[in-house]
């Protein structure tokens, strides 16, 4: 599913954000990202859905060299990848509701369609009693299971997450894996990057590690 | 944005209203050929048809001595004695060429002159080319300073659109960004903003030929006094150059949109 091969980023001539990273994830993968701050892990997912460009090196998702897609593609790269940010990237203008079927509207599906898929979405996060809630009327664990609710709606080939139950209480970090296992074993590759040690030695999964933007381990 | 198009509207104004009095001074583009004394009329008459043929000329009128005499008197009623004074008419029949309105109207004339002034039955050939090259130099100056203007204006008014909406895009720039994030294409963001530009393109026109209009009726009406100008009624804009002024908006409403968001959502 993500083919990464010897993929260079940086920011400025000084400091490198990636280093010569190559790797593979396998369609269908549950792989965590781990490594302390400032490790590459954010940097890296930015590459996959194309929000950054590498410096140099190639990377192909899904069979597509996105480092050479055009321009007009990356609209639909991105719809077929399901993101939960770090920063939630929530619409703060639009309901819970809305925020979670904005994906859906994209795609062009009917209304009636899209409400009852994102309430469906929002009922999985525990959180469809708060459909009429605007974001900033929520806690921040909160923000980040609508995010969550999101990124999932649309069963994506590929599901990204950015410390997704950083702001999440123990129980409720382990119902949000639950849930990131079920629609991986419906299909979609997770790739999940984190620090948090504990969950990962509790989910058994495969880890590819970085420090200082270079590959360590995985 | 209102004010720019009012200042255009203004302009359009004056120039349908100049082009107006233009067009009724030259029909004054005439050519006059005196015609020999007791001139057979068929001989006038295959004149008067080769230059009804010809592809400059839009009318001929035959006055006769008697005519130019009338003429005469009732232009200078202080005068009217003098033909007979003089015992016969001194005015000779002539033909009136009236020009069509063309570009080449100068050279036309000059042509007209070249090919019938020698021709059997002229005795002389009156015409005041200065005049007709002078009234055409004046359309030219007018049409090029009505386009500068025009252009000026427009691209002010996307400026100034462009500026308006991508501020609206500024303080929505997250917004823009997350919706760029999960897929939406350039076309689905940029289309509320487009049309953002399009509304207020649209109510800028509409409101400068309102203006335009309340202007027009209490203000250059009073002005000039008696509404004619050179022996001319001066009108309002016509119905259709409105509509090019509120349409006009909205399609530079629609370019600022578009132009705001470039820079924005690169």
């Amino acid at each position: 599913m993500i083919q990464a091969f010897h993929v260079y980023k940086h920011y400025d001539r000084e400091s490198s954000a990636l280093t010569d990273v190559t790797l593979q994830i396998k369609k269908g993968d549950f792989c965590f990202l781990t490594g302390p701050s400032g490790a590459g892990k954010t940097t890296f997912l930015k590459l996959v859905f194309r929000e950054e460009l590498p410096s140099q090196g190639q990377i192909i998702v899904g069979g597509r060299n996105i480092t050479a897609i055009p321009e007009k593609q990356i609209p639909e790269l991105r719809r077929s990848v399901g993101v939960v940010f770090q920063d939630f990237k929530l619409l703060k203008r639009k309901t819970v509701l809305e925020n979670v079927a904005f994906v859906l509207r994209l795609l062009g599906l009917p209304p009636k369609e899209q409400k009852r898929r994102a309430f469906a979405s929002l009922k999985s996060v525990g959180l469809h009693h708060k459909m009429h809630a605007y974001p900033l009327q929520l806690s921040g664990g909160e923000q980040q299971r609508v995010a969550i609710a999101r990124a999932l709606i649309n069963e994506p080939m590929l599901l990204l997450a950015d410390e997704p139950t950083g702001n999440l209480d123990p129980d409720m970090a382990m119902e949000i894996m639950a849930l990131f296992q079920d629609v991986n074993a419906r299909g979609t590759t997770v790739l999940v990057a984190t620090h948090d040690r504990e969950m990962i030695q509790r989910m058994a999964k495969r880890v590819v590690a970085l420090d200082r933007g270079r590959l360590v381990s995985g | 944005m209102a004010i720019s198009l009012f200042v255009f509207g203004v302009f359009l104004v004056v120039a349908s209203n100049l082009s107006s009095v233009v067009s009724e001074w030259s029909r004054k583009i005439q050519v006059t050929f005196f015609l020999e004394d007791g001139l057979a009329s068929h001989i006038r008459a295959s004149l008067e048809n080769r230059l009804r043929d010809d592809r400059a000329v839009d009318s001929i009128e035959y006055v006769t001595r008697e005519q130019a005499v009338q003429r005469f008197r009732s232009m200078f009623r202080d005068l009217s004695g003098l033909p007979e004074d003089l015992g016969e008419s001194p005015f000779p029949a002539s033909l009136e060429v009236t020009l069509r309105l063309s570009r080449e109207a100068p050279q036309e004339v000059e042509r007209l002159v070249r090919d019938y002034g020698n021709a059997p039955g002229v005795e002389e050939v009156q015409y005041d080319l200065l005049w007709v090259q002078r009234l055409f130099t004046a359309i030219r100056l007018m049409r090029w300073v009505g386009g500068l203007l025009g252009g000026v204006l427009v691209l002010a008014s996307v400026f100034t659109i462009s500026n308006v909406v991508r501020l609206t895009a500024y303080s929505r720039q997250d917004e823009i960004d997350i919706m760029r994030l999960v897929g939406a294409t350039q076309s689905y963001i940029k289309g509320p903003f487009v049309v953002e530009g399009m509304v207020q393109g649209g109510l800028g026109g509409a409101l400068a030929v309102a203006l335009l209009w309340l202007s027009f009726h209490y203000l250059a009406r009073d002005l000039l006094a008696s509404s004619h100008v050179l022996g001319h009624a001066v009108v309002f804009l016509p119905y259709g150059l409105s509509l090019v002024i509120i349409g006009g908006g909205m399609g530079v409403g629609i370019i600022g949109g578009y132009l705001s968001l470039r820079r924005v959502s690169a």
